[in-house]
């Protein structure tokens, strides 16, 4: 009995040995790996870093209004933001190439997975820049026209037109992601909807005599201008 | 360069018999029922009183009005041989978003009658718009003599206003043109102009781009006639009452599309005019004495409150176009209270530099950048009314003088701007 149980545990143990001996030059593998692809990404980092800076790429970045639009200044600048980036995108390759050396069927697999979902991380990409920087210009649009006619409040316009479009590319980029599901959708049609109705009843109960006066002193105002024939031009 | 697509109203016979002509003077009309019989009456007696020996012709260019105004004109016209009648091509965007002058497609209708000018082999022609309530025969007089007369290439208008009138004119367009191009032409862009056939030759062999044919056409002509060798002299023609067939554009929508033009030629002829240095006088022909109308009474205050409102709002905006000594002086300015309210002569002018230079680079979208200066305009506007509130024509003109002169000063700060634009970071 205590033979048998003896021989259990030794082959237990020899097993344990056997599996850590080949685990053992993967993870060193792993480990080495890493290291050199830790190394990797800070040159990378410091070699894009300093290109961006060549090419004035924050410059440029602020004139595109990315940098103000990802409220990247002056905490960070654009050209920090994406070398960082760089970085860890090289850092999570070397990982997998780690991991493979581990396990190469796991590797493939969070491969496959990864790049199934690539595509759909791109077209949420896009459709976040293309709303972010259409909410950019239909905010500076609102906010110039909004002063052009002397309306007191032009900056909250334009911030609400900005958060507006914004809100509704992230929905549907979150959309495109698979995250949250209907629940985004959901969200969103409530807090447009409660926007546009609270909207309605602060105009239609709340201001309407405020709306009916600001209408009256445009009418006033046309009229005067066109008594007084001042011509710009 | 391909003709401009017309369609001729009259009979072939009638096109046919008119084979040559010494003056061509062209009527520009859309909707404007009410002048036109009036301005095309006036037209002819004035070419034909005081140029008997020539063969003159008339040019109706209609952009598809819809109120008679083309009836009117044939009915207005006592010899259907000297009233051509085209329709020249106005698309939708013409009409969508109207010009400042109020004729849409206005490039297509000047082309036109170049066109027929230069096939009747005019020695002279003239252009004018049908909204104007008080032409008079004088009009055509003083557009054409110089022309047949004086051997001047290109005869821009001159006219009698109060002294609140056409502030774009005096605060912008005239003082810009005349630092720059080196020429003291009062209405660059005025809608009423002169030409000679050498000019006119000239400009049939220009490629006409799609914003010269809307709102951009005056400011083109004029800077091709300054950028090239050509003669210029003035006519003065008296005041020009408008009939406006529309409603009026906003003033921003129209400041937009004025400087968007002019900026847009600056940068076309930018090897010209950083040769120059001075400006000189242009003659002027036809001066009456008549006093300026009085102008209407004046309220600065809501443009120092528009200006302010701009300042508060739009300093984002502005950061990316003006210096930071230049947003130094607007925030002083903005506290300024309104009886005090002046903007410095010199800041104006690098303001308007700073404009030109960030419309030249992009530095935004072209219609927001030249928008977001409507605060700043109306700024210089109440400005300069509180400046010569209590003063007579001859104060007027020294205060227009003294702001032309800053911008002649200015314009080293803008030929380095424009030379070397990353050596100045706004």
């Amino acid at each position: 009995m205590l033979t048998h149980a003896k021989d259990v545990l030794n082959l237990a143990a020899g097993r344990i040995v056997n599996a850590t001996a080949d685990f053992l030059p993967g993870l060193l593998a792993l480990l080495i790996i890493l290291a050199i692809t830790v190394l990797a990404a800070f040159l990378a980092r410091a070699v894009l870093h300093r290109i961006l800076l060549r090419v004035r790429f924050d410059d440029r970045a602020t004139q595109w209004g990315l940098a103000e639009l990802a409220g990247w200044e002056p905490a960070r600048r654009p050209s920090t933001v994406i070398s960082q980036l760089s970085f860890w995108i090289v850092v999570l390759l070397g990982l997998l190439a780690g991991v493979s050396a581990l396990d190469p069927a796991l590797t493939s697999v969070l491969v496959m997975r990864l790049f199934d979902y690539l595509p759909k991380v791109a077209a949420a990409a896009v459709v976040l820049i293309a709303g972010f920087l259409l909410a950019r210009f239909l905010a500076r649009s609102v906010l110039i026209s909004s002063v052009n006619l002397q309306i007191q409040s032009a900056r909250l316009l334009s911030l609400g037109v900005k958060w507006l479009v914004m809100v509704l590319a992230s929905a549907m980029a979150m959309e495109h992601l698979g995250i949250g599901g209907q629940l985004v959708q959901l969200a969103f049609a409530i807090l447009f909807g409660g926007i546009v109705l609270t909207l309605s009843l602060a105009v239609g109960l709340g201001s309407k005599d405020m709306v009916s006066r600001s209408w009256e002193r445009q009418a006033d105002k046309s009229e005067r201008e066109a008594e007084e024939q001042f011509h710009h031009l | 360069m391909p003709e401009v697509d017309t369609a001729p109203r009259n009979s072939r016979q009638e096109v046919e018999s008119v084979a040559t002509a010494d003056i061509v003077l062209g009527v520009l009309s859309y909707n404007n029922a009410t002048t036109i019989a009036q301005v095309i009456r006036n037209a002819r007696h004035g070419l034909e009183a005081n140029f008997p020996g020539g063969r003159s012709v008339l040019v109706h260019a209609d952009g598809g009005s819809t109120d008679g105004t083309a009836e009117l004109a044939l009915q207005a016209a006592p010899d259907r041989n000297a009233l051509l009648q085209v329709a020249y091509p106005v698309y939708p965007a013409h009409l969508l978003s109207p010009d400042y002058h109020g004729i849409p497609g206005k490039g297509n209708a000047v082309r036109a009658v170049f066109e027929i000018a230069q096939k009747l082999g005019a020695k002279a022609c003239a252009l004018v718009d049908a909204d104007i309530r008080e032409f008079t025969p004088q009009w055509a007089e003083n557009l054409v003599r110089p022309v047949i007369e004086g051997r001047f290439d290109l005869v821009t208008p001159q006219y009698l206003r109060h002294k609140y009138d056409g502030a774009v004119i005096n605060g912008i367009v005239y003082p810009l043109v005349r630092a720059l191009y080196g020429k003291q032409i009062r209405e660059p862009i005025g809608a009423d102009f002169g030409y000679s056939a050498k000019l006119i030759a000239h400009l049939t062999q220009c490629r006409w781009d799609p914003d010269v044919t809307g709102a951009g056409v005056d400011a083109w002509i004029t800077t091709q006639s300054l950028a090239g060798s050509f003669t210029l002299a003035q006519a003065f023609l008296g005041p020009r009452v408008q009939s406006p067939s529309g409603p009026p554009l906003q003033l921003s929508t129209a400041l937009a599309q004025v400087l968007g033009s002019l900026f847009t030629e600056i940068h076309r002829t930018a090897s010209t005019w950083q040769r120059l240095r001075v400006s000189e006088p242009v003659p002027v022909f036809g001066l009456d004495s008549r006093a300026a109308p009085e102008p209407p009474p004046f309220d600065a205050q809501p443009m120092i409150e528009s200006f302010r409102l701009g300042f508060q709002n739009l300093r984002e905006i502005w950061r990316e176009v003006l210096s930071p000594a230049t947003l130094l002086e607007l925030k002083k300015l903005s506290s300024q209270p309104d009886a005090s309210f002046r903007f410095v002569d010199g800041s104006w002018a690098r303001i308007v530099y700073d404009f030109a230079l960030a419309h030249r680079m992009r530095v935004m979208d072209s219609n927001h950048l030249l928008r977001a200066m409507t605060p700043l305009y109306l700024g210089w506007v109440a400005s300069y009314a509180l400046e010569v509130r209590e003063a007579d024509a001859t104060g007027v003109e020294q205060c227009i003088e003294t702001l032309c002169r800053s911008f002649e000063t200015q314009k080293g700060y803008f030929i380095a701007r424009w030379r070397w634009p990353d050596k100045f970071n706004p």
